[in-house]
């Protein structure tokens, strides 16, 4: 009987995606899709909630980009305009949908350039943050003072904080910067 | 560079560029610019929302379009005289090309 069945309507899903693999990350989504499961928010970090609904094909897009305020009212507009349905935005990564018709897959970068564009601004804003970190990190393990034991707790605290930028964080933000790097490089090899 | 700026630059302009600077040529907003390049490249070419966001973006600083207007939140642009300018050096530039094509 129906209402015995697992009435479960909505399901959380957590997953974690690199910034070069976010056509791998569209795919997902469209998998859910087929299988009835549609996107409803997505939040920080990396949570996904999906609806229960009649499987359909979908197309699911991610745009990144900073954006102030009074910019965001023109570019929903547009998007809307043309058929996309709003999702939600995580970390200036912005999620759109849109139903496949005949066969048609729709999509929200119709040249190679604007494409390209796209993956710029995220190798700018991680380039930015690899530059930040670096010059932190750098700046106190010169002036810092290692050996120094009798360093009151909070430098302590802070020395380590740098030493984890230094082992864990920066070169996170390498191998980004890079994969990036390499994927703007694919692009624009695929022009004439 | 002073404030003389080579025209030349911007060219040659990608196909996208090139009809959304034609649709331009009136006073239009995105979904008509949309619209009007399906239609004007005989449905060749398509615009997807976050290439002409971006172009409009691009080509406002570039200064050769420009906002006229606003419509609830719609934003309306048209040429500059530069980006006329642009789009009629492009237009003879694909005229020679025609033009030199027709020999096959």
């Amino acid at each position: 009987m129906e209402a015995t069945k697992n009435n479960t309507t909505t399901i959380k899903r957590t997953r974690w995606f690199w910034p070069w693999q976010d056509e791998k990350e569209e795919g997902w989504l469209e998998e859910m899709s087929q299988t009835g499961w549609h996107l409803k928010s997505v939040q920080l970090p990396c949570v996904y909630t999906f609806d229960k609904g009649e499987p359909c094909r979908n197309a699911y897009r991610l745009d990144y980009m900073l954006m102030k305020k009074n910019q965001l009212d023109e570019y929903l507009q547009i998007f809307q305009d043309a058929g996309w349905e709003y999702v939600g935005e995580m970390s200036n990564w912005r999620y759109w949908r849109k139903k496949v018709v005949n066969g048609e897959t729709p999509e929200i970068f119709t040249d190679n350039e604007s494409k390209i564009k796209k993956y710029q601004r995220m190798l700018f804003i991680m380039g930015f943050i690899l530059i930040i970190l670096t010059a932190i990190g750098t700046n106190m393990f010169i002036n810092g003072a290692w050996t120094d034991v009798d360093n009151i707790l909070w430098i302590n605290v802070i020395y380590s904080v740098a030493m984890l930028c230094y082992v864990v964080i920066i070169p996170i933000y390498v191998v980004v910067v890079v994969k990036l790097w390499q994927r703007v490089n694919q692009l624009k090899q695929n022009k004439l | 560079m002073s404030g003389h700026d080579d025209i030349n630059q911007y060219l040659p302009l990608t196909e996208s560029t090139y009809y959304i600077l034609l649709a331009l040529a009136e006073p239009m907003h995105g979904y008509g610019v949309m619209q009007n390049v399906d239609s004007l490249s005989e449905g060749t070419v398509k615009i997807g929302p976050g290439t002409l966001y971006g172009a409009f973006q691009t080509l406002e600083k570039e200064g050769l379009i420009v906002k006229v207007g606003e419509e609830e939140r719609r934003k309306i642009y048209t040429l500059t005289p530069k980006g006329r300018e642009v789009l009629n050096l492009q237009i003879s530039r694909l005229r020679i090309m025609v033009r030199s094509g027709s020999v096959i």
